[in-house]
C-alpha cells in the first residue's frame, strides 16, 4: 500500500496504537520533510531542526498507544513538534496580551476607521519581489509563537481548528496572533522600503 | 459598511473565511471601492507567498534526508510488523 492511501485507512488510528511499524512509518515519510521545515522556520539550525525532527518522532512512536484518532495524525505530530521546539528554544516568547505592534495598527487609522496612514511600498510587483528578499529577516523579527501561527498557516495550510490544537490557543486568540505577525511583518517590509 | 480599520483587521486575523455571507459581501464591495485596503490586502497575500517561496526554496539534501529517516524508523520496535518490508 502507498503512503497516502495508507494514511487514508479508516483504522489509520487502530493501527497506528497498535504500534503497526507500516503504519507509523507511512507517517514519518508523510510528514518528516514538513517537520523538518516547520522547526527550521521556527529559527533553528538544520542541525538543531532535524534534532528536533528525531525527537518528535521519538515521541510519536512512544505516544503512538495512545493516540485515539481524535484530531488528525498530522495535527497530533505538529503538537509534539510545536513542544519539542518550544523545548528547544529556551525563553521561547508566548502571545503576550499586550503587544507593541497593536498600537502601530491603531495608529494608522483616524477615529473614524479610516486610512490616516494608508500602506506605503511599491508597487505589487516590486513589492512582491521585495517581500521575497526581505521576509526572512523580517520573520526572524517576529516573536515565535506568532511566527509559528504564521507558518502553519501560510505554508503548512493547516486549518484554523489545526493550529488551535497544536499550539492551545482558542480561534479568537489566533486571529490576533495572525494579525500582529501579519501586520508586523508587513511593517517590518514597508520600513525596509522606506529606507531604501 | 464596514470601516477600513475593520476589513484590514478581518482580513489579516482571517476572520473571512468564518464570517457570515453578510460580512464577506460588505467586505469585497469595501474592497472594490477602497485602493488602500486593496494594496493593503494584496501585500499580505504577497507576504504569504513569499514565506512559502521562502521555506520551500531550502531543501534539504537527500543523504541527510535518508539518514535522518532511517535513524527515525530505527527506532521503530519491530515486533508488531504486518509487512517485512515498511514501504510496500
Amino acid at each position: 500500500m502507498s503512503t497516502a492511501s495508507l494514511l487514508d485507512d479508516p483504522d489509520l488510528a487502530g493501527r497506528i496504537r497498535q504500534m503497526d511499524r507500516e503504519a507509523l512509518a507511512a507517517v514519518v515519510d508523510a510528514y518528516l520533510d514538513q517537520v523538518v521545515r516547520a522547526a527550521r522556520g521556527a529559527g533553528l539550525d538544520r542541525q538543531q531542526a532535524e534534532e528536533v525532527a528525531q525527537n518528535t518522532f521519538a515521541t510519536f512512536v512512544e505516544t503512538a498507544p495512545r493516540f485515539e484518532g481524535r484530531s488528525h495524525v498530522r495535527t497530533w505530530v505538529f503538537g509534539i513538534l510545536y513542544r519539542k521546539i518550544q523545548e528547544a528554544r529556551r525563553g521561547f516568547a508566548k502571545d503576550r496580551r499586550m503587544d507593541d505592534i497593536d498600537e502601530v495598527f491603531e495608529s494608522r487609522f483616524d477615529p473614524t476607521g479610516s486610512w490616516s496612514r494608508p500602506p506605503q511600498g511599491p508597487d505589487d510587483d516590486l513589492f512582491a519581489k521585495e517581500a521575497r528578499q526581505e521576509i526572512g529577516d523580517c520573520l526572524e523579527a517576529a516573536p515565535e509563537q506568532q511566527r509559528m501561527a504564521f507558518l502553519f498557516r501560510e505554508v503548512d495550510g493547516l486549518s484554523t481548528q489545526e493550529i488551535c490544537k497544536i499550539l492551545e490557543v482558542s480561534a479568537t486568540n489566533l486571529g490576533v496572533m495572525l494579525h500582529r505577525v501579519r501586520n508586523r511583518l508587513r511593517d517590518c517590509l514597508e520600513t525596509k522600503w522606506e529606507q531604501a | 459598511m464596514p470601516t477600513c480599520k475593520e476589513v484590514s483587521r478581518s482580513i489579516a486575523a482571517d476572520e473571512l473565511s468564518t464570517a457570515g455571507w453578510r460580512q464577506r459581501l460588505s467586505t469585497q464591495i469595501h474592497l472594490l471601492m477602497c485602493r488602500h485596503c486593496r494594496r493593503y490586502s494584496r501585500q499580505l497575500r504577497a507576504i504569504g507567498e513569499a514565506a512559502r517561496n521562502l521555506l520551500s526554496d531550502t531543501p534539504q539534501d537527500p543523504g541527510s534526508r535518508e539518514r535522518l529517516r532511517s535513524s527515525i524508523l530505527d527506532q521503530i520496535p519491530s515486533g508488531t510488523q504486518k509487512n517485512s518490508d515498511p514501504r510496500v
